[in-house]
């Protein structure tokens, strides 16, 4: 059986398919709760986004229109939820840790959440001092670098894809992924020299 | 060597950035330069140090949740009234008029199509639209005879000069009457 295309499956749920709109959910749940976790950090808001993404698309089915890539609509519904959701995190100055908050605990990288790795407390350590400098590193960069960044690199989306979701040009986009990995060689230089040893 | 590309165009090269033409430039370029096939190398590690942050699993529940977002949303949309009134876009106020206006007509309707509901007088116009036909017969109750028996005759109404010149004062007792 051949597999459906998102558009495909997008025009059934339009006409009020609930089956298609779960096959939807299934195939972009992870991608999302992983774009939301780089962005915002926060497991539980991260997960409550993905889930205001999916709201949306479900409410805005009436009205979708294929005039783009169905993950170009998805994308820009995320990143505008995702930037209103840094900036909210960013007024509230009071906020107890770091620029978003800390709530991945320290010592405890992403990996152990994965039902397969069992890595050794060592090689925990390790990853999760990796983990914090990376994820640190992406931060710190602008927000249009960031969102770059995090759907090419993570979410493997394609430039041309990328303009259309952050609304510039695609030159734009090459020179914001540039400037962002001239940012991240120097700061991640320890671990791309570790890499050379 | 001569004739090295800028870091740019090579970054955009290692990130699959270019047109076809552009990509066999530089691939045929950096099979011969060491510089900048160490600028590539510089980018290849940095992808796969961005490769350990490791990625996030969606918890067992998510599904449900968004389901029940999506049937909480569902149950909190207005009455298919609201929902035209809203896109109407009329205030609040105007509901009420409008629904009294919907009782009006239906109540004038439904006097029109029962004639026995109020009393003939209301409804019975002398040659007007109502006038009677094989089709549309008196109420036993109000024949021509009777509503002449409760007016005193249609000729007193009408004598229109007589009630023009009637003086309502003539009828008051005289003083020292």
């Amino acid at each position: 059986m051949a597999i459906e295309s998102d558009l495909e499956l997008m025009l059934r749920v339009r006409r009020g398919d609930t089956e298609s709109f779960e096959a939807l959910l299934r195939r972009h749940r992870a991608p999302l709760v992983n774009y939301f976790s780089r962005m915002v950090r926060d497991p539980a808001l991260a997960e409550d986004l993905a889930q205001e993404v999916f709201l949306r698309v479900y409410r805005a089915r009436e009205h979708y229109q294929p005039e783009a890539a169905f993950t170009t609509w998805l994308y820009r519904i995320a990143a505008n939820l995702a930037l209103n959701a840094i900036r909210d995190r960013k007024s509230r100055a009071e906020a107890p840790t770091g620029p978003l908050g800390e709530d991945f605990r320290e010592g405890e990288p992403s990996v152990a959440r994965l039902p397969d790795s069992r890595p050794t407390v060592e090689q925990r350590l390790i990853q999760a001092d990796r983990e914090r400098m990376i994820r640190n590193a992406v931060e710190a960069l602008p927000d249009k670098q960031r969102f770059a960044v995090i759907l090419h690199k993570y979410q493997e989306v394609d430039y041309r894809q990328i303009a259309k979701i952050l609304e510039v040009s695609e030159s734009a986009v090459k020179s914001l992924l540039f400037r962002a990995y001239e940012t991240l060689r120097a700061r991640l230089e320890p671990l791309i020299a570790e890499g050379r040893i | 060597m001569k004739n090295c590309f800028e870091r740019e165009h090579l970054f955009a090269y290692a990130l699959e950035m270019l047109e076809a033409q552009d990509k066999l430039e530089v691939r045929q370029h950096v099979a011969e330069c060491a510089r900048c096939r160490g600028v590539l190398e510089e980018y290849r590690q940095l992808d796969r140090v961005l490769d350990s942050w490791q990625p996030l699993e969606p918890s067992p529940w998510f599904d449900a949740r968004v389901r029940s977002k999506i049937a909480a949303v569902e149950e909190s949309l207005p009455s298919l009234w609201g929902r035209v009134l809203a896109g109407l876009g009329w205030s609040r106020w105007m509901a009420p008029a409008v629904v009294t206006m919907m009782v009006v007509v239906v109540s004038a309707v439904m006097v029109e199509r029962r004639p026995g509901l109020l009393p003939d007088s209301f409804t019975h116009i002398p040659g007007g639209a109502n006038a009677r036909s094989p089709a549309n017969p008196p109420s036993p109750m109000s024949t021509p005879e009777m509503a002449e028996e409760r007016t005193g005759g249609a000729a007193t109404l009408d004598d229109y000069d007589m009630l023009a010149s009637f003086d309502v004062l003539s009828e008051l007792p005289k003083p020292g009457e």
